[in-house]
């Protein structure tokens, strides 16, 4: 497992009137290793560029984002596994084969696949559903697939975009269990980007704030409950979402919608 | 997993392929069972209809114009049993078949190109719609002027008259490609080839399929239209010799032969090919009555 750094992040989009647009404003911070980290900020105020930055699909125009080994070791690149806000699927292919088509990619050795498509398929609770086509799949399932596909190559940091949002909130629920659940039995370091202070509050172990345009941390916090002990109906989970939205409301302003 | 995931889960297909809860995917299955050879019989009484109404027909005019379908299709059983119809129908396959290689050869690189680069989308868009509208007789008859009573006029009749909407339909499968996935195919580092056979084609088949059967059918036509103008062998020889000789019932028996031929082609082949490609997707049938 790794972590990443990011350090001193600036991105500029360009407009169409000349002048850029600051988007990323120094950003820097650590996420946690083993842990989840969320991004949380008001929509559109950069948060998914600073996962590609991340990611390496954007490319940022000053500062760096390594990733740092267990061993303090610190590079560029890194093995990641994505999920996505809407599951991107290849419908043609069953679970299974969608599993295979990113250990195929990730150039996994094909002996190893029956013991990982096993593993992570049980984990996500898709176990009878593997040669099932994703049409034919509920929503909250695919998204279950998506999942499997980020964790099954093993990656050394889990990029997670929103995962939860295009599903109704039963679903989305359960799955937010589930995967809190899976994360941490696999201590996997995880980034995740949202929107929603609940579910930053319920699932981020380290919750890192920002502001929008451009995008600023405006603090980091830690849970202060471990991930087994989130109820999001106790005294303690309330208070700390109430600091988490304090803090939003406070420096981002009533311009800005929460969900 | 709990209950409610998988009721949610029950496909279209009444949940027979994930064989969830036994007695109901039991009676599903032999619901659907039903339905095929509700469907299997429609076919056939329609058959049947057309034939009541052929023979109905021959007590109002003379056996020249309107034969019997019984002297008929005896014609039909003789004409396949017979080592001529291999020759003939032979014949005519293999300008269909030969024609339509060489349009999508070009057709699919082309129809490709146009949906990826916007020049040469520009460029080509005029002479692919032209292409499609002048008729598949003008064609033929162009052909043949040009390259003499040869197998080549044929092969160049089937291939331009089909090439326009072959590569039409790639053209716009192309630009209809997700690019999302390909963002995940990326996102995932899967090769160029992975991405083109994975990602890519699966997409484009379903246009493909599509395209071939148009194409299929106005092939036909344009090969028969070319062999009734001068050659000595395919089905369309045998119908103009039918003209020549007037016996309606020759041409009649061929005619019939010739779709048989094309139906085993259209449902066997073709269909089977389309349900092979499109397993993947829940059909439409559960509230299609």
């Amino acid at each position: 497992m790794a972590f990443v750094r990011v350090v001193n992040a600036v991105k500029y989009f360009p407009r169409e009137n000349g002048s850029d647009m600051l988007v990323l404003d120094r950003v820097s911070f650590d996420t946690k290793e083993f842990g989840i980290t969320c991004l949380l900020g008001p929509s559109g105020c950069g948060k998914s560029t600073l996962l590609n930055a991340i990611s390496g699909l954007e490319r940022l125009d000053d500062g760096k984002v390594e990733v740092v080994s267990h061993n303090g070791a610190s590079r560029q690149e890194a093995k990641l596994g994505y999920v996505f806000q809407d599951a991107r699927l290849l419908n043609w292919k069953s679970v299974e084969q969608n599993l295979i088509f990113a250990l195929k990619g990730m150039r996994v050795p094909p002996a190893q696949w029956p013991v990982r498509l096993n593993k992570y398929l049980e984990l996500v609770g898709l176990g009878e559903f593997r040669h099932q086509f994703p049409l034919y799949l509920s929503g909250g399932m695919r998204q279950r697939v998506g999942l499997a596909r980020g964790l099954v190559i093993e990656p050394e940091v889990l990029l997670m975009d929103e995962p939860f949002s295009k599903l109704d909130q039963l679903t989305a629920r359960r799955l937010r269990e589930e995967s809190l659940q899976i994360c941490a039995r696999l201590r996997q370091t995880t980034v995740m980007v949202t929107h929603d202070v609940e579910e930053a509050a319920y699932m981020g172990d380290r919750i890192v704030i920002l502001r929008a345009r451009p995008a600023r941390i405006i603090e980091i916090y830690e849970n202060p409950m471990a991930p087994g002990r989130r109820d999001v109906d106790s005294a303690d989970f309330i208070e700390f979402k109430k600091q988490l939205l304090n803090t939003v409301l406070r420096l981002i302003g009533n311009h800005e919608e929460e969900s | 997993m709990a209950p409610e995931e998988k009721t949610l889960s029950l496909g279209i297909d009444g949940g027979a392929s994930t064989g969830l809860v036994p007695e109901i995917a039991a009676r599903a299955g032999r619901a659907k069972e039903g339905r095929a050879i509700r469907a299997l019989a429609l076919r056939a009484c329609s058959i049947l209809a057309m034939i009541a109404v052929w023979w109905l027909l021959t007590f109002f005019f003379p056996p020249s114009l309107i034969p019997l379908p019984s002297a008929t299709l005896s014609e039909v059983v003789s004409i396949m049993s017979s080592g001529q119809f291999l020759s003939e129908m032979g014949a005519t396959l293999r300008r269909v078949g030969v024609g339509f290689a060489i349009a999508m050869l070009v057709a699919v690189p082309l129809g490709i190109l146009m949906g990826t680069i916007k020049g040469l989308e520009n460029f080509f868009e005029s002479p692919v719609i032209l292409g499609l509208t002048m008729p598949g007789l003008v064609w033929a008859v162009m052909a043949i002027m040009f390259f003499g009573l040869s197998e080549t006029s044929a092969y160049a009749a089937v291939a331009v008259t089909i090439m326009p909407m072959l590569a039409i339909s790639l053209w716009q499968g192309t630009k209809s490609i997700d690019k999302d996935l390909l963002d995940m195919s990326t996102a995932f580092h899967a090769g160029v080839w992975s991405k083109i056979v994975d990602v890519i084609l699966p997409q484009l088949l379903s246009h493909i399929l599509a395209a071939i059967r148009y194409g299929l059918g106005l092939a036909w036509k344009v090969v028969v239209v070319v062999e009734m103008f001068g050659f000595s062998n395919g089905v369309g020889y045998q119908v103009v010799r039918g003209f020549n000789i007037f016996s309606m019932k020759q041409v009649l028996a061929w005619a019939i032969t010739f779709l048989i031929v094309m139906i085993v082609i259209e449902f066997g082949i073709i269909g089977w090919l389309e349900s092979r490609v499109t397993r993947w997707r829940p059909k439409l049938e559960a509230w299609r009555r």
